[in-house]
């Protein structure tokens, strides 16, 4: 359904994506997974015919997102990370707008448009002016403009990333039932675990460089990176990170402090942890650092 | 799929209507506007109709006066007015992110352009048509012809067409609605009143026998700076109006006269207004879907 065939796309000199190679068949829930600026967005502009690749093609259904983009664009659903919208609209005039702008015949537009709403839940607000939605209802209500024309493939830019767990639980139910529907879904995420129990596929992409990709068994998550940021002595930091079971690698960031920044933060020092454990073991590094009296500020997976 | 849609009206035409009219400030300044135009007009027409002589003809001379002005108020609402209801057209949909989506849908970025383009052209024509009443006022009293009329409002229909393109053109390369408020406004003051000040000082000081005018300017020159100076006035939608009304009132060939040097028969500046609108509004038509269906 999905073949990227050497993907490369430069930005103002800066090579974005380079020499990308992956396919995913249909019906498949293709995780496309990496740290900020790695070229997932990117990716999934050029998937969406929104952006030109420099080099490489990429073929949905036998059709080139570079060169027959009349002809991909019906098959695309794009929930792009942040989703515009209409602040005059209500949430049923939203979808029926964009029914009506997909060719869909006026008489089947309010039925049509009861049906996503209730499929993503917000059926109770289909009178509410969209611009009074949350994050993760504007979320929701993106994914059912995206079904809008029933499309062969879902593109969706971080769709967990504004949900909370609730959330993110029924979304991924309603991920499957699409999924049942032989709907072929590629999703950018930030981390691995996130969307792990749900893809079918994964590539892993780092500074636009695909790292590893295929069926989710195949990929093996055996190096994390955990960004740790925190106060106190680095020293006593650094040896306490590689005494937990687990750890491959630790080391602080070089950097200078943020001009005009408080003292405080000033002395706020980065240490990446790369580790092939478990969570477990995550957790006890953790428990390792708050107990030597280390203030960690934030410790979040990349 | 894109038979079906070319029998129906097309939705962004639809929802831009709705948004226009949906604002209770779209209600608000039509009302305020007829009320300062018509109260201007009554204005005119009683200091014009008091201060006449009561003669044959009289009457005439006040429904000329109420005509002028009337075309004025047009004008100055074609230059100052239409610009600013252009230059959000692309450039809002940009920032509020649903540029991409209507770019995906099978419209494309050709749809977009006229959809957005009718709908405000559409809303200066509704504040044209709401001046027809006063016009008919100019009519009752007489000293107005029709072909005044339909040379007029032909040079504001057409200037309209190409200031909501050129509005829209710039809105689709702007990256916000400011930015693109600020380069229309520069480009459509500059050409509507820039232009032909130069065109009419240029003539002035080639042409107009002053100390300072050249003695030997050759016929060819003559000719070629007399074509110029038309073209520096057809421009602009002012000085065209001027100039083909003036024409109308000595009963002149609106479409061709003697330039400034007096050396040749040249075309009007409404004929060089018509040419340079028309191409004017065509570039910006191609350059506006060009931007709207490119990458960001």
């Amino acid at each position: 359904m999905i073949e990227i065939k050497h993907l490369s796309q430069q930005r103002k000199g800066q090579r974005v994506l380079d020499e990308i190679t992956l396919s995913a068949p249909g019906g498949a829930i293709l995780g496309i997974v990496g740290p900020r600026g790695a070229g997932k967005t990117s990716l999934l502009r050029i998937l969406a015919t929104l952006d030109t690749p420099t080099a490489g093609d990429a073929l949905i259904a036998g059709y080139s997102v570079n060169h027959q983009r009349a002809q991909v664009r019906p098959l695309i659903g794009y929930l792009p990370a942040a989703l515009g919208v209409y602040a005059d609209q209500t949430c049923a005039e939203y979808l029926a707008f964009f029914a009506a702008c997909y060719g869909i015949p006026a008489r089947e537009r309010p039925a049509l448009v009861s049906d996503l709403l209730r499929l993503v839940e917000l059926y109770h607000r289909r009178d509410d002016p969209v611009d009074r939605l949350s994050p993760a209802m504007r979320q929701r209500l993106g994914l059912a403009r995206a079904l809008v024309h029933d499309p062969l493939v879902l593109l969706l830019d971080e769709p967990m990333r504004l949900l909370d767990p609730r959330a993110q639980v029924e979304l991924r139910e309603t991920l499957k039932a699409l999924t049942e529907m032989n709907k072929t879904i590629v999703m950018t995420s930030t981390s691995l675990a996130e969307v792990q129990d749900i893809c079918t596929h994964a590539a892993i992409l780092r500074d636009g460089q695909l790292v590893e990709s295929g069926p989710l068994e195949s990929i093996t998550p055996s190096h994390r990176r955990i960004v740790i940021k925190l106060l106190g002595d680095p020293q006593t930091a650094l040896r306490l990170a590689l005494s937990v079971n687990g750890v491959v690698e630790a080391q602080f960031v070089a950097g200078s402090p943020l001009p005009g920044a408080r003292p405080a933060l000033a002395l706020l020092k980065e240490m990446h942890v790369t580790f092939d454990g478990g969570y477990a073991d995550a957790s006890a590094l953790l428990r390792a650092l708050m107990h030597s009296g280390v203030q960690v500020v934030s410790f979040q997976e990349e | 799929m894109s038979a079906d849609i070319g029998l129906r009206l097309n939705p962004i035409l639809v929802h831009e209507f709705e948004r226009q009219m949906r604002s209770r400030y779209t209600h608000l300044a039509l009302t305020v506007y007829l009320v300062v135009v018509g109260s201007l007009a009554v204005l005119l027409y009683t200091t014009s109709f008091l201060s006449s002589t009561r003669t044959v003809g009289s009457n005439g001379a006040v429904g000329a006066a109420v005509f002028y002005f009337l075309v004025g108020v047009l004008l100055i609402l074609t230059t100052f007015i239409v610009p600013a209801i252009a230059a959000n057209a692309i450039s809002e949909e940009r920032q509020s992110l649903t540029l991409d989506l209507l770019r995906l849908t099978p419209f494309g970025g050709g749809y977009i352009v006229r959809a957005k383009l009718a709908a405000r052209f559409g809303f200066a024509v509704l504040l044209l048509i709401v001046m027809l009443p006063l016009f008919s006022l100019a009519f009752m009293l007489g000293g107005v012809e029709l072909r005044e009329l339909g040379i007029a409002v032909g040079i504001v229909l057409m200037s309209m067409l190409t200031y909501l393109l050129i509005g829209i053109c710039v809105s689709a390369h702007a990256k916000t609605t400011a930015g693109a408020l600020a380069l229309t406004y520069t480009i459509v003051l500059s050409t509507a009143i820039g232009t032909p000040l130069i065109a009419l000082l240029n003539a002035a000081t080639l042409f107009g026998r002053l100390p300072t005018s050249p003695q030997d300017i050759s016929a060819v020159l003559a000719v070629l700076l007399d074509a110029v100076i038309n073209a520096g006035l057809g421009v602009s939608p002012i000085s065209t109006t001027v100039f083909a009304l003036s024409g109308l009132a000595s009963d002149a060939n609106i479409w061709l006269n003697v330039g400034f040097s007096g050396s040749a028969v040249l075309p009007t500046p409404l004929v060089f207004f018509i040419a340079i609108h028309l191409i004017s509004s065509a570039v910006c038509y191609a350059g506006a879907v060009r931007r709207a269906n490119a990458p960001d």
